[in-house]
């Protein structure tokens, strides 16, 4: 049996996400930054997913060792340029890593179960809905598509499918057109039976409510912004 | 037959995840081959590639909203998925922009579509944001351990003008390439196969 972890609501997960890209916009001191993504590593351990937020924390490190090591060389110009990487990328890390965490055993259910919560319009969520479901196919499609190229000899080699882009996109892109046709039409009738013209509210197995763990979290991301803010 | 139905939806959906691969190619081909400041040319390749699914969208659901749908949906994923999540605003602004000048501008049909493709294309400018916020983030560090800002600032400003020149210029070019490109593949594959009402009676089961 699996083992249980502390979860967490999506829509608080969504709070994560938003505050790291606030952080994005108004940069907090370099105090501040560290204490934030400490946070994001042990919401990663919390989740069940040591291995993934252990890899993002020492990439973090390692970018701000990288910096370390290039700053007193700041005269050259390539020195420079590299530097400018490292310190932008560290910047960036906090947002890819909200979201990787929000991703990390979040079921899609869930997400549009949240969403439905919020209020969002359902001409809007019915599009997302289809969006997540049809990138199975569209991957499956997209691997038979290739294989038939491959049997008909053209760009063999993946090498080749860079050397002539335009050539690429017609031979993949036009296929998978002509079948989404068909597949807009299976899918409206399966969602059709399964009652999505149905005027009324619609249920969710998923039970989407805030918990105490989920006041804690969005607590804990208000006093880090006006601590950060303070430092 | 004004209202947009649950199969326009679906097929909107279904049309979004195809223009998101289509990204995503743009994306790949383009880390493989420039290596460092690749993500401001992601809105310019793209709108040269997905010229074809945008005529489709208008040809097949040729209604007010549902562009502005396609749009908000792909901000709604990229903050979920977070690969940009402060590009949902420019992506959803732009829609409904593209989504007016389509159904209710006086412009021949032709001139619409660039000038709607070429609007609808700059609601991919979220990539080029982080760009600013790196260089942001670079002078304050340098800041923060005692360079004069003043000075960071002006070597650092054209920078971010440069760069924000060449990616619109970019995206205006390419958007009205790839309309022409997706008008020929159009005329050639989807006219010609099975009549110009190809795919409309599917709407009406």
């Amino acid at each position: 049996m699996e083992k249980t972890y502390v979860t967490f609501d999506p829509r608080s997960k969504l709070c994560t996400i938003l505050f790291a890209s606030f952080l994005l916009m108004f940069p907090l001191p370099f105090k501040a930054e560290v204490l934030f993504v400490t946070l994001l590593y042990f919401l990663f351990i919390l989740n069940g997913s040591l291995k993934k937020g252990t890899i993002f924390y020492g990439l973090f490190w390692l970018l701000v060792l990288g910096d370390y090591l290039l700053f007193p060389h700041i005269e050259n110009g390539f020195a420079a340029f590299f530097d400018f990487l490292f310190v932008g990328n560290r910047r960036m890390l906090p947002t890819i890593m909200a979201a990787a965490f929000a991703m990390n055993r979040t079921k899609i259910s869930e997400w549009i179960a949240a969403l439905k919560k919020c209020h969002v319009p359902f001409g809007l969520i019915i599009p997302l809905t289809v969006l997540f479901r049809f990138f199975p196919t569209l991957f499956q499609d997209f691997k038979s598509i290739r294989n038939a190229m491959k049997y008909r000899g053209i760009a063999v080699s993946t090498v080749e499918l860079f050397l002539h882009p335009f050539q690429t996109m017609e031979y993949i892109i036009v296929p998978i057109l002509m079948s989404a046709e068909n597949t807009s039409l299976d899918l409206s009738a399966a969602a059709l039976v399964r009652g999505l013209g149905n005027p009324k509210a619609h249920t969710s197995v998923y039970e989407i409510r805030l918990k105490s763990q989920d006041y804690v979290l969005m607590g804990i991301l208000i006093l880090c912004g006006i601590a950060g803010r303070l430092i | 037959m004004k209202k947009l139905k649950i199969q326009d939806f679906i097929s909107i959906g279904i049309y979004t995840a195809i223009y998101f691969l289509v990204v995503t190619i743009a994306m790949l081909i383009l880390r493989f081959t420039i290596p460092a400041f690749n993500s401001i040319l992601i809105p310019s390749a793209t709108a040269l590639f997905a010229g074809i699914v945008y005529l489709l969208v208008i040809h097949r659901i040729p209604r007010f909203g549902a562009i502005t749908i396609m749009g908000s949906v792909m901000g709604l994923f990229f903050l979920v998925s977070g690969h940009f999540p402060l590009s949902f605003l420019p992506n959803i602004l732009c829609a409904i922009l593209a989504d007016w000048i389509q159904y209710h501008t006086k412009l021949s049909q032709k001139i619409r579509t660039m000038l709607s493709y070429t609007v609808f294309s700059f609601g991919l400018m979220g990539p080029v944001l982080p760009l600013w916020f790196m260089k942001n983030a670079y002078v304050d560090s340098l800041v923060a351990r005692g360079k004069d800002a003043i000075y960071i600032d002006k070597v650092f400003a054209p920078i971010t003008t440069t760069t924000f020149y060449v990616c619109v210029l970019a995206v205006i070019i390419c958007s009205i390439l790839g309309i022409m490109i997706g008008q020929k593949i159009y005329e050639k594959h989807f006219d010609k196969a099975k009549g110009k009402n190809y795919g409309k009676n599917i709407r009406n089961v």
